[in-house]
Parts: structure tokens; C-alpha cells; sequence
């Protein structure tokens, strides 16, 4: 095995550890975004009435998961690095690991992978509960999947640049509170409706497109002919992320190491 | 001491801290100009008040800081030593998790094969008494506990070089001379070498070779413990009589000119005096006068400095050596 899987494992393993020693937490969290998900839902009903609501609800549904896998990229690329700085393993983590932006793009993919069982959870009891359930076909799932991977990398890589203004400044809570109410917005944002050149613009930005492209995926009624050129799109849009990300964490890093930051909380 | 046997070398090592924002450019001159060679196999020990730069000093050799100027070395070895350290003493640790998971996950991350993991662990957990404490979260654990653990996470994948941040901070005598004790073992056993920094000076004095002392940055002092008991050794005796005899004492050293001081304690019906004498052979008269005025000794020696004593007149400290 090499390295890096046997790293993926050791995280897998703590996150598997603490979820089960916890599942107090666990629950709860789920509830909260349980109940988030219903009063978004029920808002939606009461302002777009039930009819007009019923033909939105693959993108609620969708724009909602979507948001909480930004929330977990967020979180793992960022808010656990205040959280390591703060308990003080991320000196410890950074002497034993090759290296640490590696060890941040592991930690993702475990814990994105994780979530997506959570995810997957919440959206069965989500269908179950309004009794709408996502036009899914089996032939739309490979593009989905990529969509979603892409996406989530573009996420990640965005987190990257919180994490790394999080290395170095530490408190960055009221920045990463206004990102993800940010990313709220993209996951929502109706692309087809906003005027060019914005349309574009949003549809560069985190998120947004993914989204898009799955609302499209999710509505086997129509044709999608532009998917190769969306999926390009967005996997350019993608590595821009992670590449970016990577290097203002890379710079953010010498920063830290140069300032001594690395334990200060 | 340079060459090929070095396990640390250490040149002209600077580290001057600047404010990150324009507006707060204020700099601080952690440490200055350190050069330092330390052979592989040694434990070696930085001391110094707070604020001296051995935290910054150590966090330079570990790669966690980088040096304004200057660089760290690794001569002994072909290439970057593995390294092992415990540089915040029990936060080095998940507290959600148990000492198993600890070792497991760090482990892991280092490169341990599982196998090699779980026998390591069980030996390193013997040897530090915790054994009995493997499945419990480190948040439930004592401090001595924690900071055990925290030992023995350092010590995973047989690591080169080995940095310890007040590896004893806050344990009580027991728990802290098992470390020292296992530390020294180990340090033997496995030619590691060890670097050190505490402020308790017994443990620098059995556990160290060899000592630096840093003051405002610098190293003020550096030498084996031994070479600076020795530098800073005064002809300072100890003298110890019957309580009865002490007004006869007192007019003799006073008749003689000799300084002197009684020793408080709780000593009975036993008086004791330090004594200061200008060099040894004014041991001669003192014993002499001593013995025309029928006084018998029970006690007389040479009083050594320790190394707390040192630190103090090379660091200037008021109030210990904190």
C-alpha cells in the first residue's frame, strides 16, 4: 500500500472513530440540517406556492446538497485548520506528514467521501419526507458523478485559500461565515436567468455551474447537447481552483513557517 | 566536534519575527547568531528564562520555523533525519481519541507499517506505563498520562533526532523521572540523539551531556554540565558542628576575617555554616583554628553550584529560573 493510501486510511479511521464515539454529534448534525433543509422547503412552498414549487424541487434538493459538500470542502480545507492550530496537532501533524497540502487533499477525499453517505441519507429521508423524489436515471449517473468530483475539487481547491489565510491569520471565521453564505447563493443561482456578461461570470465561480449541469442531468426530458462543453468548462474551472488554491496555500505556508504561525491560535 | 559525527549543526542561526500587517511591522529578535554543533548519540539541553528563543531555536532545527539567517545541518545522516518531538506537550495530541488511535493514526501518517506500528506501541506503552491506558480517550487520561503519551508519539518509526519542549512541564517526580530515566535508555540504546529544552534545571542536570544556555536570544553558555559546575565551582564550604559550639565558631571565623553565613534549616542540635574562603589552601588555617578550639566537625565539603545556580548568574534571572 502505498504512502498516501495508507494516510488515507489513518484519516478515514479517526474520522470513522470520532464519528462513532460521538454519535450524539453525529445525530444532531444531521438533524440541523435535516430541519435547514425543511424550513428551506417550507419557505419555498409558502412564498412559490405548491405548484410552482414542485417543478423546482430537483433543485432544491440538489442546490441544498451541493451546498453542504461546499460546507464540508470548507470546512476540511480551512475550519479544521483554526481547529489544529487551536487543540495543537498541526505542528505535530506537519512534522509526521510528507508533506501537508497533500495530506489536506487526502483528508478531503475522505471526508467528502464520508459526507456523501450522509448526503445520500439526507436525501432519501428528504424524498421521503415531501414525497418528491429525483427523476434519476441510471444512464445520467457517470455524468452526475464526474459533475459532482469536479465540483467538489473546484470547492476544495477554493477552501484551500481560506485554509491558507487561515494558516496564517488564524481567525477567519467572519470571512469563511460570508463565503459559505456566498456559496448559499451560488448553489441557487439560476444561471439560464441572469443576463450575459454576469451569467459567465457566475457560472466561473464555485459551484454554480456544477449545480446547473445537474439540474439539467436530473431532467431526462430534455436534451443536454452541450454537456462535453459544460463538463470541459467546468473541469478548466476545476483545476483554475485547485491549482490557485495550492498555491496561495503553498505561499500562505511560507508565510506561517516564516512567522512562526504555525501553533499560534 | 564538526565533521561527519555531527547529528545537529547549527550555523550562525538567526530568527527575527516581523509583523505581518504595514502597519504593525514591529520586529522581534528571537534568536541570534546561534551556531552549534551537537554529536549524534548526545542528549543536549537548552535552558534559558522565558523569551530566551529556545522554543523558536528548536522549532528552526524541526523545520516548523524558518531562519531569518543562518542554517541547520544534519551532517551524520545522508539525508533529513526522521524526527520525533513533542513541542506543546499534551495539545500534541487528539483528545477525542484513545492512546491506540493516537499511536495508530500518527503513525500511520509517518510512514509505520501497521504491523511494526502495533508492536512499537505495545513496547513503548510498556516501557511508559500506559499500557493499561490504550483504549481510553487522552481526554480522560491525567496530565502525566497525556504527557507520557505525547513521549511516546515522538519516539514512533524509530526516529533520528529526537526535539523535546519541556518534555517534564507540570509532571510530578515520579512521572518525570521515569521520562528521564527511559530517556536516557533509550537514547543509548538506539544512538539517538536528543535535544532538549527545560526549565527545571535538575532535569537538564541529570538528563544532559551537555548544555546551552540562551539569553535574549544568544547562547550565553556552552558547555558539559560537568566543565560549568566546575567553571562556576567557589570555595564555598559547608560546615557542620554541634549547635552549642556556634558563638565560639562565629568569634573565631569572625577574629579571622572569614565570610560566612548559617544555612537555615532544620538541622536539631546540629549547626551549619557556608563558609567562603579566598582559594582551597585557606582550607588549611580555617581547619587548623578549627581544630585548637576542640571543635568536632560533622560535617564538612565543598558546596558545588547547581545548575540552577549557574543559570542564574550567567541568565541574571530574578525569582528561579523561569
Amino acid at each position: 500500500m502505498t504512502r498516501w493510501l495508507k494516510i488515507a486510511r489513518a484519516e478515514l479511521v479517526r474520522d470513522f472513530t470520532i464519528s462513532l464515539r460521538y454519535p450524539l454529534e453525529l445525530l444532531t448534525g444531521l438533524f440541523i440540517l435535516y430541519v435547514l433543509f425543511m424550513g428551506l422547503f417550507m419557505g419555498a412552498k409558502l412564498l412559490a406556492g405548491q405548484q410552482a414549487l414542485s417543478g423546482n424541487l430537483d433543485g432544491v434538493v440538489i442546490g441544498y446538497t451541493m451546498w453542504f459538500f461546499a460546507l464540508m470542502a470548507m470546512n476540511t480545507m480551512s475550519i479544521d485548520i483554526e481547529n489544529e492550530a487551536r487543540q495543537g496537532t498541526l505542528e505535530q501533524v506537519y512534522l509526521n506528514a510528507p508533506n501537508y497540502l497533500g495530506l489536506l487533499w487526502v483528508r478531503a477525499a475522505v471526508h467528502l467521501t464520508m459526507g456523501a453517505g450522509v448526503v445520500v441519507a439526507l436525501a432519501v429521508l428528504i424524498q421521503l419526507t415531501t414525497g418528491h423524489w429525483l427523476a434519476l436515471t441510471w444512464a445520467a449517473v457517470p455524468a452526475m458523478l464526474l459533475t459532482i468530483i469536479l465540483t467538489i475539487a473546484g470547492l476544495c481547491g477554493f477552501g484551500l485559500i481560506l485554509g491558507g489565510l487561515s494558516l496564517t491569520f488564524k481567525r477567519i471565521g467572519q470571512l469563511s461565515a460570508l463565503v459559505q453564505f456566498s456559496m448559499f447563493f451560488l448553489a441557487y443561482a439560476e444561471l439560464s436567468s441572469i443576463a450575459l456578461p454576469w451569467r459567465d461570470i457566475v457560472a466561473h465561480l464555485p459551484l454554480a455551474r456544477g449545480v446547473d449541469m445537474l439540474k439539467s442531468l436530473l431532467t431526462p426530458a430534455e436534451a443536454y447537447p452541450a454537456l462535453g462543453t459544460d463538463l470541459a468548462w467546468l473541469a478548466i474551472d476545476s483545476l483554475f481552483y485547485a491549482a490557485l488554491g495550492s498555491l496561495v496555500f503553498y505561499a500562505m505556508e511560507r508565510v506561517a513557517r516564516k512567522g512562526g504561525l504555525l501553533s499560534h491560535y | 566536534m564538526a565533521g561527519v559525527d555531527a547529528a545537529v549543526q547549527i550555523s550562525e542561526l538567526s530568527k527575527t519575527y516581523r509583523g505581518l500587517l504595514p502597519w504593525a511591522r514591529h520586529e522581534v529578535r528571537a534568536v541570534r547568531d546561534v551556531s552549534l554543533t551537537i554529536p549524534r548519540g548526545e542528549i543536549f539541553g537548552l535552558l534559558g528564562p522565558n523569551g530566551a528563543g529556545k522554543t523558536t531555536a528548536i522549532k528552526m532545527i524541526a523545520g516548523l520555523v524558518e531562519p531569518s539567517r543562518g542554517r541547520v545541518s544534519f551532517p551524520a545522516f545522508t539525508r533529513r533525519p526522521s524526527i520525533g518531538a513533542v513541542l506543546e506537550g499534551s495539545r500534541n495530541l487528539y483528545w477525542r481519541l484513545s492512546a491506540w488511535e493516537n499511536i495508530r493514526y500518527f503513525g500511520e501518517i509517518k510512514g509505520v507499517p501497521l504491523v511494526q506500528l502495533r508492536r512499537q506501541a505495545a513496547e513503548l506503552m510498556e516501557l511508559f506505563g500506559i499500557a493499561d491506558k490504550r483504549d481510553r480517550p487522552a481526554q480522560t487520561m491525567s496530565r502525566g498520562m497525556q504527557q507520557k503519551l505525547a513521549v511516546v508519539l515522538a519516539f514512533l518509526g524509530e526516529p533520528e533526532l529526537l526535539l523535546l519542549d519541556e518534555p517534564t512541564l507540570g509532571l510530578d517526580v515520579a512521572s518525570s523521572q521515569t521520562i528521564q530515566r527511559l530517556l536516557k535508555r533509550l537514547c543509548a540504546e538506539r544512538e539517538l540523539t536528543i535535544i532538549v529544552t527545560t526549565h527545571q534545571m535538575d532535569v537538564a542536570q541529570s538528563l544532559c551531556k551537555r548544555v546551552g544556555i540562551m539569553r535574549e536570544g544568544e547562547i550565553a553558555a556552552c558547555s558539559p554540565v560537568a566543565e560549568l559546575v566546575e567553571h562556576f565551582k567557589r570555595q564555598d564550604y559547608i560546615l557542620g558542628f554541634n549547635r552549642a559550639e556556634l558563638p565560639r565558631v562565629e568569634q573565631h571565623l569572625a577574629a579571622e576575617q572569614v565570610d560566612y553565613e548559617v544555612v537555615d534549616g532544620d538541622w536539631l542540635d546540629q549547626a551549619r555554616l557556608r563558609v567562603k574562603l579566598e582559594n582551597a589552601r585557606a582550607v588549611y588555617p580555617l581547619m587548623a583554628g578549627l581544630e585548637s578550639l576542640d571543635i568536632e566537625l560533622s560535617d564538612f565539603r565543598q558546596e558545588l553550584p547547581t545548575l540552577e545556580d549557574i543559570f542564574l548568574s550567567i541568565t541574571g534571572a530574578e525569582g528561579g529560573a523561569a
